[in-house]
This record gives structure tokens, C-alpha cells and sequence, in this order.
């Protein structure tokens, strides 16, 4: 028997273009798209009080049927889906598409075993990036400077490259920028831009650690009431929002930028004139060696504790996808 | 106060009262450090807010139990204390069992949080990566108390009812302003050191 | 989904309930949980879990039991007997005498103190004994106390803004700044209305103490001290950038420990009456808090704010109206409810329409923290009415309710003057974050 209702907590409304002009307008069209008689229920999780960390407790025991996971933040219940995106593996979006797909089967059978929930869509904010209110030429002169991050192993790379983190939740940050409580705040261009961060801090460093990877998962026992002929309709349905969603994250964070730094095209954003602190070759080479040396180890000891195997999967697709190996 | 399942209850639950108050007590001191050690050392002590989400969790859960025995959870008596002795008395039990059952309920989600974090080793989102369930483990504990005392409450209320509806009131109507005032007064007394 | 009837019927089921005496934690469970079995199914209901911990587990809201902490230690240690006497040396020549003094005191105290409540109690035992056979009119006596307190939560720091801008993700530290003029404006607002009716009917104002003399009025000053490094300490920390402002709020503890210290009232039996107090208020809060953090899930994931929304949006109505029917809608429930209980329980409905009229959520975190105010001396539920009623203890309780009068009128042109005048508000936080 086919469901009648779908129940959605999607992503965080202060995202408006993602929740405004794609998520809402997706799920309010599925009945459509699909041709399933479906009545919708669609709610940002802000709004309906719904905390990112418990998305994947919620979708297991079907509170809702599809959710917009935020996959640092649900990682808390599973470090192993943090391998899709591991801080510093993937610095820019081809790169990570290319990890996501050697990661997604993997991911998905794991979602199925502990999880009770359907991969349907995997995607990425767009790139996190550096804004920092103290003169920077390169990644050498973080060091001494108080960083804000938002998981641990984005402390650990920071505290390698000679920084302290400080951990402030997104709605402290500008202040706490402005008034030197941290000196640099890691977001997205489009995050950092609309949230006026190019207001209180003055160099841009586009060195993407990650790309906040966001997904749309379904409850299995829900996804198994449907026919076959009826879940690849939701399946290909759920494919073009994905696309969606990878185009804006490339197309809305250049154009945001591309505004931090006064330079056209600047279309949504507001131009601010950010220092553009270019990223060299050395840059690069230090962030990979720091991967190597902090965050793979620590991620390594998280993951096997609660699956010996998890290293080894990951070696076997996100490693060999971007040339990376756990020891 | 001289109700007898609060002369059973309320050493335990000042105690762990106590306790909670030290646990802010050294919450605010790490913060402090954090503080002075991040302005002028560069040096973070990570986890502080970990610390505090969990201090804050738990000093809730163990502390509801001390406020109950108190009469601290609100409750609106202006209409209640204007009713006839026997509806008072009746609403009183019906505070006290729904009180009861929140509890408990409370009690057996918190478990089965707890057993959640168990099965899936879950660990707090934070650079100490603390696992949940030593927390939460605390909290259900919390939990687990208020769960039992609102029980003993509960029932003691409901066997007052059918026996002495006095007592029921005077024991289990809404604690009047009055009372706490009374306290706040005896304690400025005891300050100014002049007899009350 | 749920129809208007049936929000409606809850809405009026929940109301009734509190007003029977259940209790309030209970009662918005309760509705959650009915909501949840009747439109949402069992998983809904079982999700209260791991909602519960994740309301609770919150270093946001670490800032309350900090800030209930610091505010036990300064009256334990006896910092505002002082205080109160130090500042009738210098505000009991106005017109109104000692009036002016209770508030004064509740301003200075409410720079320390996050709590309306912990205010009224804290400067009514110290302020009724000062005006035993004086002669003043005992209605604006308990009326100064029971009104001059609200500005406990107006003037930072604020647990109303604490929670508010947790439930909001608006910045506490802007919520704050936004709360100082217009907290000073409204102790101006209410010496001024005591200045008024002493001038009118001098008979209102008792006998004029004999002014003590000046040298002894100076030496007095330093007992203003304590409150005041609280204060410089709290919020200085806050907008200089050392601390966020809940880690400001353990700067406040630590310098209160070190000034009771300083004066020998520190001792473990003080310190654990101290904790006593504070873990109590904390868990009766947060568990209001956990069970309306759980409420709002409900009837959000139900869609009754977004559906209320809509409606108000389909009203045509714009800002003012929108305000004015707000403020009358509070006025009602804050009658009837617990005035943190109100603002938290009402928050996830009114503060999305909020957002769509354009209103500024700093701004109308303060036009909140008003309307809580307003809940506390209003009655029949009025926290503050009878905790100084109580303090007194004699008389009839309409004495306490007449004498705040005049003082409810002056929040209310308060509430005007902010509608009027956004700025009022918002101009400290721009001068701070811009
Ligand atoms: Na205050
Ligand atoms: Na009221």
C-alpha cells in the first residue's frame, strides 16, 4: 500500500536559496513530478525545533519520512559518514563530487543497515573558506590567530597549522569577529556574504576545507511501501534536485566571491572589498601534509572504533578517489 | 515541612543539589580560564561549552527533584486557592499524579536516548568527542529520581485523599508566595545577625 | 491536518488547564503530546527524547544558572542592603523621597540580576522595612517595588533575552545592548511618573529624612561599588571581546565570589545555600523550557504557526496594527500566564509572523521582554504583585495592584515610544556592531 502523506524536515531557512527556491518548491511539486497522490507536509527544521545532530535518530524511527541532513552534524551518531568529506581531502567542488561518488553506495548501504533511511540525494553547501579580520599572505600567518570551528577535526587541522580554535555558535560569529573574540570564521562565500561577514573581517583566503556536504534521506520502510515502478519516479525526481543543488553551490559561491572581493560579475551578493589572499602551490602542500598527519589519524581512531573496517573502505574509495591513504 | 515523604526525600536531594551547584560552580571557573587563557595566552581549553551543555542537562534533571520536594515546579493558584477545600484537594491529586506521569515518561524516553547513544557509540560534536552516553548517563539518572520521587508524591497524594484532605491541601496545594518569602525574610534576618 | 476549531480548542484547553493549577512544565507537555498522538502518530511522540536533551543540553542557556548563581552571592553577602542605603543618600531629595530609591535600587540590581522575580524579592526585603512608619502612601510604595523590579529582565543581563535569543539564533550580546536605553528611559519614565504625583498630592510622599551629612553620604558611595564592577566587568567582557555572553556570565560568578570573599561572607554554608537556590530555579526553568521547546516541535512540524502566519499576512495587516493587536493579545494572556512560560510558549508562533512583517528581531526581542514586564504586575497571575505582597504581609494584595497602576501606564507609552521610535533600541547595538 502507497503512502498517502509525506512528512519533510528540510534544511535551515536562514539557507534561502536552497530551502526558498529549490527544496520547497521540489516537495510541493512531487506530487507532480512523480504522479503519486502524495499530501505534503514540508518544514524547515529551524522552524519545526528540529536540532541538525538528531536527524538520523528521527529518520530511523520515522518521526519524519524524508529529512535534509546536515552530515558533519548527524556524523555524531556515525563518524563514518564524515568520510565523505573529510577536512582539507576535497579544497574544491570537482574534487569532492569525485569523493562523493566513489563514497555514495558505500554510504548508502551503511544508511540502510543502522539507520533504517535511503540515500536520495548527496550535495555541498559550497566551499568553506577563510575570512579573517588580520592581515594574511598565506596559510603560514594563521598562525596566532583564534579561528572558529564547528567539528573536531577542523580544530585538530587548526591547531596543526599553528592557530586555536574557538567554537562559537554562527549566530555569535559576527561579533564575535568584529570585536577580535576570533580572528578568522570559516563558512561558505554565500553564508559569509549574506550573513555580512565581509562587514567585520578584511582578507579572503578561498582555500576550501569542505564543503558542509548536505543530504536528502528517506526512511526505508517508508521508501519500501512504494512499487519499484514508483521509487525509481522518486529516485530520478530526487536526482534533479541534487543536480540543483551542486549548480548553485557552484554558481551562487563564485558569484558570492567574487562580491567579498569587489570584483563583477556580482550578482546576488552584497560587493564588499575583502584583500583577496591568492592560494599558492605551498599553501596546498601544507594542508595536504596536515590532513595526513592529524585529520586522517583522528578520523581513522573515531571510525574503527565503531567499525574496524571503516579505514579500509575509505582507502578503497575516497582515498583512491583523491589520492590520499590511511595508514 | 513536615510532610513525611519530604523528610525522606530531601536529604538526598539537597545533597545532589549541592553537588550541581559545585558543577557550576567549577563550569564557571573553566570558563574563567577559557576566558583569560584564549585574551592573553592563545591557549583554549576545547570542550568548555561541551562541558557546560552537559553540566546545564544534568543540574536540570537532578535539580527538578529537589524543586519538587519544594514545591518549585510552577503552578498558577490564584483560581485553585479560591475553590472549596474538596476541589482544591482534588486538583491537588490531579497535579501530583499528572506530574507523575510526565516523570516517568520523561524517565523512559531519556533511557531510550541513552540506549540510542549506546548502540550507535554516539560522541558529542566537540573536540573532546565525549561519548554520550557518560552524560546522558547522569541525566537519565536525574531522570530516574524525579521519576520516583513525583511517583512517592503521587501516591501519597492520592492516599491522602481518600483519608485526610487537610493534609493533602497543606501538603500538596501550590507552595503560597508566602512560604518563600517567609524564607527570603529569615535568611536577610540571619544576615543582619538580628533576632527574628 | 488540524483545523482552526482545533487549535483554537487547544489553545483554550491549554490556558485552562494552568489555570486550574496543573502544573505548567505538565500542561505544555501535555498539549505536545496530544498533538503529537492525535495528528502526528507515535514516532512524533517519542521523538520528546531527544528533544528533551537537546533543550537541556545547551551551552547557551548555561548563562541562567550563572547568572541566577551571581545574583544569590551579591544578596547572601549582604551587597545590596548596602547598595540600597548608599543610593537613598542621593535620590530620597527628589519629590517622592524614598520612592525614588526602591527604583533606583531595582535598576542597579537588575544591572546584575537576569531574573524580574529574583529582583522584586532581593530589593523588596531590603526596601518595605526602610519605610515602616514613614508616612508615605503604601500604595506607591509596594507599587515602585513591584514595577521598578520588572526592569530586572529589560536591563542586561536578561534571562528572558538569553532564551529568547537561543530559541531565535539572535545574537544575546545585541539583545543586550538593545535593552540598556530603553531600561534607562523606563527608570526615567517611572521617577518621572513619581515626581508627577508627589508633586499633585504631596500627601502620596512621607516625611523627608533629615539629610545625612555629606562626608558620610561620600564614604557611603564605595557600598555602590560591588554591582557596578559586576556590571562593567559583564558587559565590558562581552563588548570588548574577551567573553561570549554566556561566558560572560561566569565573569560575573567569579568576581562575585572574589568581592564576597573580600568582605568575609564567603563560607561553604553560604556558598551551599547559594547552590541550593540556584539548581532549584534552574531545573523549574528548564523544565518549562524543555517541555515548550517540545510543544513547538509539535505544532510546528502540525503547521499552526505557519498557517496563523499566513492568516495575519492574508490580513493585509502592516507593522503597527500587527503590534497593536500583538500587544493587546498579550496583554490578555500575560493576565492568565507565568510571564517566562508566556514568552517561551509563544515565541515559535509570533516570531516567524514577526520576521515576515519585517519587524527587526533584535527589536522585537525587547518589545517581548516588555510584554513579559507587563505579565509581571498585571493580575491575576503577577509574579512580582505577590512576592512583594508577600514581603509585606498585611493588607490586601489591590494595594500592590492600584500602586503599580501609573507604572504599567508608563510601559505601555514605553511600548509606544519604541514603535515609534525602533532606535531607541537599536542604536547601542549599531554603535557596538556596526
Ligand atoms: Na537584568
Ligand atoms: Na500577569
Amino acid at each position: 500500500e502507497a503512502p498517502t502523506s509525506i512528512r519533510i524536515a528540510g534544511n535551515f531557512s536562514s539557507n534561502s536559496k536552497h530551502v526558498d527556491n529549490i527544496e520547497k518548491p521540489f516537495f510541493t511539486a512531487l506530487p507532480t513530478t512523480t504522479g503519486l497522490k502524495l499530501e505534503v507536509n514540508y518544514n524547515p527544521m529551524d522552524v519545526v525545533g528540529v536540532k541538525a545532530q538528531d536527524a538520523l535518530r528521527l529518520l530511523r524511527s520515522g518521526a519524519f519520512d524524508v529529512m535534509s541532513v546536515q552530515i558533519g552534524m548527524a556524523s555524531r551518531d556515525d563518524p563514518f559518514f564524515e568520510g565523505l568529506d573529510l577536512i582539507g581531502v576535497s579544497t574544491n567542488m570537482v574534487d569532492l563530487k569525485k569523493a562523493v561518488e566513489s563514497y555514495r553506495e558505500a554510504f548508502d548501504k551503511r544508511l540502510q543497515e543502522k539507520f533504517n533511511a535511503k540515500v536520495l540525494t548527496l550535495w555541498p553547501f559550497g566551499p568553506q573558506v577563510f575570512y579573517c579580520n588580520a592581515p594574511i599572505k598565506s596559510l603560514d600567518d594563521m598562525k596566532g590567530l583564534k579561528v572558529r570551528s564547528f567539528t573536531p577535526s577542523m580544530a585538530a587541522l587548526i591547531q596543526t597549522l599553528g592557530a586555536t580554535p574557538v567554537t562559537l555558535q554562527f549566530s555569535e560569529v559576527y561579533p564575535a569577529l568584529q570585536r577580535g573574540v576570533a580572528n578568522c570564521g570559516v563558512t561558505s562565500p554565500t553564508s559569509g556574504n549574506s550573513g555580512k561577514w565581509p562587514e567585520v573581517t578584511s582578507h579572503f583566503l578561498p582555500l576550501s576545507v569542505s564543503g558542509s556536504v548536505q543530504g536528502h534521506f528517506m526512511n526505508l520502510d517508508y521508501w519500501k511501501k512504494f512499487s519499484p515502478a514508483e521509487q525509481a519516479k522518486i529516485a530520478a525526481a530526487f536526482k534533479t534536485m541534487e543536480d540543483q543543488m551542486w549548480a548553485l553551490a557552484v554558481t551562487a559561491n563564485e558569484d558570492a566571491a567574487n562580491c567579498n572581493i569587489g570584483k563583477e560579475p556580482c550578482k546576488e551578493g552584497t560587493k564588499a572589498g575583502m584583500t583577496l589572499v591568492e592560494v599558492s602551490a605551498a599553501d596546498q602542500k601544507k594542508l595536504d601534509d596536515a590532513v595526513t598527519k592529524v585529520v586522517l589519524p583522528i578520523w581513522k581512531e573515531a571510525c574503527n572504533r565503531v567499525d574496524p573496517g571503516c579505514s579500509e573502505t575509505w582507502n578503497k574509495t575516497v582515498g583512491a578517489a583523491r589520492g590520499f591513504k590511511i595508514d | 515541612m513536615d510532610n513525611p515523604i519530604t523528610r525522606v526525600i530531601q536529604p538526598v536531594a539537597r545533597l545532589a543539589a549541592i553537588l550541581c551547584g559545585y558543577g557550576i560552580l567549577l563550569l564557571a571557573v573553566a570558563i574563567g580560564v577559557e576566558v583569560i587563557g584564549r585574551k592573553w595566552f592563545a591557549f583554549s581549553l576545547q570542550g568548555v561549552d561541551d562541558f557546560g551543555g552537559f553540566a546545564l542537562a544534568i543540574t536540570a534533571a537532578i535539580g527538578a527533584s529537589y524543586t519538587l520536594a519544594h514545591r518549585g515546579h510552577t503552578r498558577i493558584d490564584v483560581f485553585l486557592l479560591r475553590m472549596p477545600a474538596f476541589w482544591q484537594a482534588v486538583l491537588n491529586v490531579a497535579a501530583m499524579v499528572t506530574f507523575a506521569v510526565f516523570a516517568v515518561f520523561a524517565f523512559f524516553q531519556a533511557v531510550s536516548v541513552w540506549r540510542e547513544s549506546q548502540l550507535f557509540m554516539s560522541v558529542a560534536d566537540s573536540p573532546l568527542q565525549t561519548p554520550l552516553i557518560y552524560p546522558q548517563g547522569a541525566w537519565v539518572f536525574g531522570q530516574f529520581l524525579l521519576a520516583i520521587f513525583a511517583l512517592a508524591f503521587a501516591v501519597h497524594a492520592l492516599l491522602l485523599f481518600a483519608g485526610d484532605r487537610k493534609r493533602l491541601n497543606r501538603f500538596y496545594g501550590p507552595a503560597t508566595v508566602d512560604e518563600e518569602v517567609e524564607a527570603e525574610l529569615e535568611a536577610r534576618r540571619a544576615r543582619e545577625g538580628t533576632p527574628s | 491536518m488540524i483545523t482552526a476549531t482545533g487549535a483554537t480548542l487547544g489553545f483554550f484547553l491549554m490556558i485552562g488547564l494552568m489555570a486550574i493549577g496543573l502544573h505548567i512544565a505538565f500542561v505544555m507537555f501535555a498539549i505536545g503530546a496530544l498533538g503529537a498522538i492525535f495528528y502526528l502518530g507515535t514516532p512524533a511522540l517519542l521523538a520528546f527524547g531527544n528533544q528533551f536533551w537537546g533543550a537541556t543540553n545547551n551551552f547557551v542557556l548555561v548563562a541562567i544558572p550563572l547568572f541566577v548563581l551571581l545574583g544569590e552571592i551579591l544578596v547572601k553577602a549582604g551587597f545590596t542592603d548596602r547598595m540600597y542605603k548608599a543610593l537613598g543618600d542621593w535620590l530620597s531629595p527628589l519629590p517622592g523621597g524614598l520612592l525614588h530609591t526602591n527604583i533606583g535600587a531595582s535598576a542597579m540590581f537588575a544591572a546584575v540580576s537576569g531574573s524580574s522575580v529574583a529582583t522584586a524579592a532581593t530589593i523588596g526585603t531590603v526596601a518595605l522595612p526602610a519605610f515602616r512608619n514613614r508616612g508615605y502612601d503604601d500604595r506607591l510604595v509596594l507599587g515602585t517595588v513591584a514595577a521598578g523590579a520588572t526592569l530586572g529582565i529589560l536591563i542586561p543581563p536578561s534571562i528572558n533575552m538569553i532564551i529568547y535569543g537561543a530559541m531565535t539564533n539572535t545574537s544575546v550580546g545585541q539583545l543586550y545592548a538593545a535593552g540598556v536605553i530603553p531600561g534607562i528611559v523606563l527608570t526615567g519614565l517611572f521617577m518621572l511618573v513619581t515626581i508627577v504625583l508627589c508633586r499633585l498630592r504631596p500627601s502620596l510622599a512621607g516625611e523627608r529624612l533629615p539629610p545625612a551629612p555629606l562626608a558620610e553620604k561620600i564614604a557611603r558611595l564605595k557600598d555602590l561599588m560591588p554591582p557596578l564592577i559586576i556590571f562593567v566587568l559583564v558587559m565590558g567582557s562581552i563588548y570588548l571581546g574577551w567573553a561570549t555572553p554566556t561566558e560572560s556570565a561566569a565573569v560575573g560568578v567569579i568576581a562575585s565570589l572574589a568581592l564576597a570573599a573580600s568582605v568575609g561572607r564567603l563560607n561553604f554554608r553560604m556558598l551551599h545555600e547559594c547552590f541550593i537556590s540556584t539548581v532549584s530555579v534552574t531545573a523549574m526553568i528548564m523544565l518549562i523550557a524543555a517541555a515548550a521547546f517540545y510543544l513547538n516541535f509539535v505544532l510546528g512540524v502540525m503547521g499552526v504557526p505557519q498557517a496563523l502566519a499566513a492568516m495575519i499576512k492574508g490580513l493585509g495587516a502592516n507593522q503597527t496594527v500587527f503590534l497593536i493587536v500583538m500587544t493587546v493579545f498579550y496583554l490578555i494572556l500575560g493576565c492568565f500566564l507565568d510571564a517566562l512560560a508566556m514568552v517561551i510558549g509563544t515565541i515559535p508562533i509570533v516570531f516567524p509572523i514577526a520576521l515576515q512583517m519585517g519587524i527587526d528581531p533584535v527589536w522585537f526581542g525587547i518589545y517581548l521582554v516588555l510584554m513579559a514586564e507587563l505579565a509581571l504586575i498585571t493580575p491575576p497571575v503577577g509574579m512580582n504583585l505577590y512576592v512583594v505582597q508577600g514581603i509585606r504581609g498585611r493588607g490586601l494584595i489591590t494595594d500592590v495592584i492600584v500602586g503599580t497602576l501609573p507604572y504599567l501606564f508608563m510601559m505601555l507609552l514605553l511600548v509606544v515610544i519604541l514603535v515609534a521610535w525602533p532606535g531607541l533600541a537599536l542604536w547601542l547595538p549599531q554603535q557596538f556592531y556596526k
